[in-house]
């Protein structure tokens, strides 16, 4: 019987081109897409940094065509006509002065503290602090949360009412008549009741990557409105006198 | 007469074919390594330049955000401005101009003669109430027809009158609920 015998020197020629054949086969998932996946990832971080660049360059122009006394400046105007904190006393004294040069007279002026003793004390005595108080109605709370609530009772006509909430609508620190109600009373003419709302505005908190963070500049409309607060009239300008009490500033300092 | 005589035996066409096809695949094999590896490199290349334009880039950010760090002051001020500016635009573009409101009530009442107003109630959203007493009903006609006219619904909307009585001898009772249409405060 004739041994069994194959012939593998016609596939020595094939040799070389099978072994390019595999190593490209191999090189292409385990070297290229990786490879080409880093190169994706560099060059998207690339483009992510550029644009944070761009948004800096940007920024750092802005801010150095600004002139700080000229925002300062503008700022106050701001401040007076929404001012960061409550600012109680002139607001009280200011509204005072408005109603008696409107010949109405004060029967009274009570105020709801608002953040700190409402909503806030409210939500924190809830049994479950996730859970939001029903007793708090949404638009209630945005309303106290941002504005110092004043309930002004007055005695006058309507004519002295039209002034003082004209005057309330010319003056600077902003302030909305929530509820005005007249009563006519045959003594003294109307018994008013004006229900004054007086937001207040905290300064901004930025989140996220603050540096990067574009600066706006005064658009057309923010400078109309500058121009605008500058023509109403300041009636929260008043200096309080402190008045000498008994009480001790601070009990624990040493006398 | 010298005649050469081919001793090598002759290729048939089919080995001839065979061996250009055989060169031919051994050719494109290495071609085609070599390509691999040259777009290997380039990718290579790239990788390098992505990377040291990187380092570039955030090594100018760092510069810039120096630079703005030094004016941070500057930056809160400038972002509280036109916050509040922005806050104040909102207020005064969504306000009632209730003082108008209040004018406008007072001259119809004025205009139409012997109106006394008992009760006025104004809200926030313009919802305005009320309550009045006319001595006769010329009086009441002529007020009545005040706030009907066309000048008057350019000013108020959704008038409504909710109640109108009279007992022998006394004055007209009225009631009307009417909307303060004018929004904002900005000047034009």
């Amino acid at each position: 019987m004739k041994p069994f015998k194959i012939d593998l020197s016609s596939l020595k020629s094939f040799v070389i081109p099978v072994l390019i054949f595999v190593t490209i086969s191999l090189l292409v998932p385990f070297a290229f897409i990786p490879f080409l996946n880093n190169v994706k990832g560099t060059n998207e971080s690339l483009k992510k940094q550029k644009e944070r660049l761009g948004r800096l360059s940007e920024k750092l122009e802005i801010l150095n065509s600004l002139d700080e006394r000229e925002i300062n400046e503008n700022l106050t105007l701001a401040e007076q006509t929404l001012p960061v904190g409550k600012s109680l006393a002139p607001l009280v004294v200011g509204i005072q002065n408005l109603a008696l040069g409107s010949n109405l007279l004060v029967d009274g002026i009570s105020l709801s503290p608002g953040k700190v003793s409402t909503v806030s004390a409210q939500t924190q005595i809830s049994p479950k602090s996730s859970e939001p108080n029903k007793n708090i109605n949404p638009s209630e709370t945005r309303r106290i949360k941002d504005s110092l609530v004043l309930n002004i009772s007055l005695v006058g006509n309507i004519d002295g009412l039209r002034e003082f909430l004209a005057k309330l609508e010319h003056a600077r620190r902003i302030s909305f008549p929530d509820d005005v109600s007249l009563t006519s009373s045959d003594e003294r003419g109307f018994q008013i009741k004006v229900v004054l709302l007086m937001p207040f505005r905290p300064v901004p908190k930025s989140a996220g990557d603050a540096l990067a963070e574009p600066l706006a500049v005064l658009s057309e409309k923010d400078k109309q409105t500058l121009e605008q607060i500058s023509k109403l009239v300041d009636f929260t300008n008043i200096q309080i006198k402190e008045v000498k009490t008994n009480v001790v500033k601070d009990p624990f300092s040493q006398k | 007469m010298a005649q050469g005589i081919n001793l090598l035996p002759e290729l048939t066409e089919q080995e001839v074919k065979k061996e250009f096809y055989r060169r031919k695949i051994s050719v494109v094999s290495i071609a085609a390594l070599l390509s691999v590896a040259i777009v290997l490199l380039g990718i290579f290349a790239y990788q390098l330049f992505l990377q040291t334009s990187r380092s570039r880039v955030e090594r100018e950010a760092k510069s810039i955000e120096k630079q703005i760090l030094e004016q941070q002051d500057k930056e809160i001020l400038q972002r509280t401005l036109v916050d509040k500016l922005t806050q104040i635009q909102i207020n005064l573009s969504e306000a009632v101009p209730i003082s108008s409101a209040v004018a406008n009530i007072s001259d119809l009442a004025r205009e139409s003669g012997d109106i006394s107003i008992k009760s006025v109630n104004l809200k926030s959203d313009g919802d305005v109430s009320l309550e009045g007493v006319a001595s006769n009903s010329r009086t009441l006609g002529r007020f009545f027809n005040a706030v009907i006219s066309s000048e008057t619904q350019k000013i108020f909307d959704q008038i409504v009158l909710n109640h109108l009585s009279r007992d022998k001898g006394s004055p007209f009772n009225f009631s009307i609920n009417m909307d303060f249409k004018p929004r904002g405060l900005i000047e034009k």
